[in-house]
């Protein structure tokens, strides 16, 4: 998508990567008290925290965004969250990891079990 | 307590029925190999065993409808303290000691100044619990995000990593008739509540 489709749909991409620059530059001066267990850098699409001798645990999250309001407009839940477990892998992949885990959020306007049960449906 | 929940929109029978549909779904997934879950469902954080003896306990949660008295007091460098607490909270729940955390943020208009208080909030907690925040995701969603008022609404919510020796996992197995009992967020949630 171009910078001029985003800007058309409501987002202002020159706004969106001064605020997150805004909120990243205070959270890169967290001192928690300890020695960091981060392996890499900022800038790749997983962190890595070491956890034992040889062994770091790759954590990341991602969300479907946008592309929810297809699924609300077509009344079509059973396909989101196969979008929402392939974002997230497909970081945890990009460092090299295996993907052994994933905790879902799932904020609704108004619970309805159907709803629910299709979103965590595999819909195939 | 349900009378005060339904008052302010919220059906905790129908969110009761919903979160059982979907649990039932997620609880019958096959991923093809050994499950490293050591705890089954019903605590505050999942534990994965990831080496001998060494298990990784996960907990994910958002601050909820506290946010609407951010937008409203126009006040935003407090959540972030909410959100780690809520978060490392449950980890420690298991005997875990948390580790690091991932912020989700989605907000429905981009404002530098926000974003900044929201992350001097999660820093102020994070170095109280002594985790870092090593990641996180930022989303601009308009269409999907709507403030108490409109434009400045916002969801944060974050999960939290820590690390547990698994002979020492915490799961109340062990708790005795005059054992001392230790709680946590307690002024958060009743205010929840109160809401």
């Amino acid at each position: 998508m171009s910078t001029d489709a985003y800007a058309r749909s409501g987002v202002d991409q020159h706004a969106a990567d001064r605020a997150v620059a805004a909120l990243v530059g205070v959270l890169r001066t967290i001192d928690p008290g300890r020695a960091s267990r981060s392996v890499l850098g900022s800038g790749h699409y997983a962190a890595v925290l070491e956890v034992a001798p040889n062994l770091g645990i790759a954590v990341g999250t991602d969300g479907v965004g946008s592309k929810l309001i297809l699924a609300e407009q077509t009344g079509r839940y059973d396909t989101v969250g196969i979008d929402c477990v392939a974002m997230n892998v497909n970081d945890v992949v990009c460092v090299g990891a295996e993907p052994i885990a994933l905790l879902d959020y799932l904020a609704v306007e108004r619970a309805d079990p159907a709803v629910f049960a299709a979103v965590a449906a595999r819909g195939r | 307590m349900n009378g005060a929940y339904a008052q302010s929109g919220v059906d905790t029978g129908a969110a009761d029925r919903g979160v059982a549909a979907l649990v039932g779904v997620l609880r019958s997934i096959d991923t093809g190999r050994a499950s490293r879950s050591v705890l089954p469902s019903g605590h505050y954080a999942a534990v994965l065993e990831v080496a001998p003896n060494l298990g990784i306990a996960v907990g994910t949660d958002g601050v909820g409808s506290k946010l609407i008295v951010a937008e409203q007091a126009g006040r935003y460098d407090t959540v972030g303290i909410d959100c780690v607490a809520m978060n490392v909270n449950d980890v420690v729940c298991v005997g875990a000691e948390p580790i690091a955390l991932l912020d989700y943020l989605a907000v429905e208009q981009v404002d530098p100044e926000v974003m900044e208080a929201i992350g001097v909030g999660l820093k102020a907690g994070a170095e109280a619990a002594g985790v870092e925040i090593p990641g996180g995701e930022v989303a601009v969603l308009p269409e999907l995000i709507r403030g108490h008022p409109s434009p400045h609404g916002f969801d944060l919510t974050a999960a939290c990593f820590g690390t547990v020796a698994l002979d020492a996992l915490v799961t109340g197995a062990a708790c005795r008739p005059g054992d001392a009992l230790l709680a946590s967020a307690i002024l958060a949630v009743r205010y929840r509540r109160a809401k």
